[in-house]
């Protein structure tokens, strides 16, 4: 009588090479998502508050700087850069030299930017950059009085 | 073999985390300002963020909100955290008349102290 022969199994394997394909995958998708985003910079001022004076108050030297809607800036009726530019260069010189004269004087130089209504936000921190630059760190927002 | 799997699944699941909580705190996507002096914080704690699309409309997270709804949500903000800075997000393209109503709103409940949000061009 012929025994009956009991058929090898084979081992049971997990097959591996598609797991890590698909993990190789998400790992790339993941990766790539995570790196995408561009990171963001601060320019900070201060609103101008409300606070109570005990002792006298020292003016500081103060320069208003008009924006018009088409990225024109003017101080003193005296127009500098063109609208266009990617930096406000001659800005920034006259402001420099702003801060030069307020520091000989021993007085603190604020800028206070006056822009109309329809000035792009761009154009709003081309100008502070310029602040920057002239290393003003006094800055103010105008608000007109219909506004208010 | 064995070895490099674990590493690769500890990989996705750090980028996983990372994606999930970059979500959390999720804000609408807007063309910042380029801006050549602008800096990248230390820290971003003590922060509030609202941002303005190119029409002037106001988000804060990804919520849509009138300017009453987003100061009332700085009021409550800065009666629990009096350190608050008010980061502005505002699209390149965005009037000033926009930015001007947002700032004064913060100034009327005591927030003074504002970032603009800009990436850097240089």
């Amino acid at each position: 009588m012929a025994r009956l022969r009991k058929k090898k199994q084979p081992d049971p394997t997990m097959p591996l090479a598609p797991m890590i394909d698909c993990v190789f995958l998400m790992l790339i998708y993941f990766m790539v998502s995570a790196t995408l985003e561009r990171q963001e910079a601060d320019i900070a001022f201060k609103l101008p508050g409300v606070i109570e004076q005990d002792s006298p108050l020292e003016m500081p030297d103060e320069q208003i700087i008009e924006v018009y809607g088409n990225g024109q800036v003017i101080i003193n009726d005296y127009s500098y850069d063109e609208p266009d530019d990617a930096h406000y260069v001659e800005l920034a010189a006259m402001l420099s030299r702003f801060k030069a004269t307020s520091d000989a004087n021993k007085v603190d130089a604020v800028i206070t930017i006056s822009p109309m209504d329809e000035v792009r936000h761009q154009v709003i921190i081309k100008v502070m950059d310029a602040c920057d630059r002239a290393g003003i760190t006094m800055v103010n927002f105008a608000i007109s009085e219909e506004a208010l | 073999m064995a070895p490099m799997i674990d590493m690769v699944f500890l990989l996705l699941v750090f980028f996983m985390c990372v994606s999930v909580l970059a979500q959390a705190d999720k804000t609408i996507e807007l063309a910042l300002p380029e801006s050549s002096e602008s800096q990248v914080a230390d820290s971003f704690s003590n922060r509030g963020k609202i941002s303005l699309d190119g029409e002037g409309k106001i988000f804060i997270s990804a919520q849509n909100l009138t300017l009453e709804e987003m100061q009332n949500k700085i009021k409550e903000a800065i009666k629990m955290n009096s350190e608050l800075k008010v980061q502005i997000r505002a699209d390149k393209e965005t009037h000033y008349d926009k930015i001007k109503e947002v700032l004064k709103a913060c100034a009327e409940v005591g927030a003074y102290e504002v970032i603009f949000s800009t990436y850097q061009s240089r």
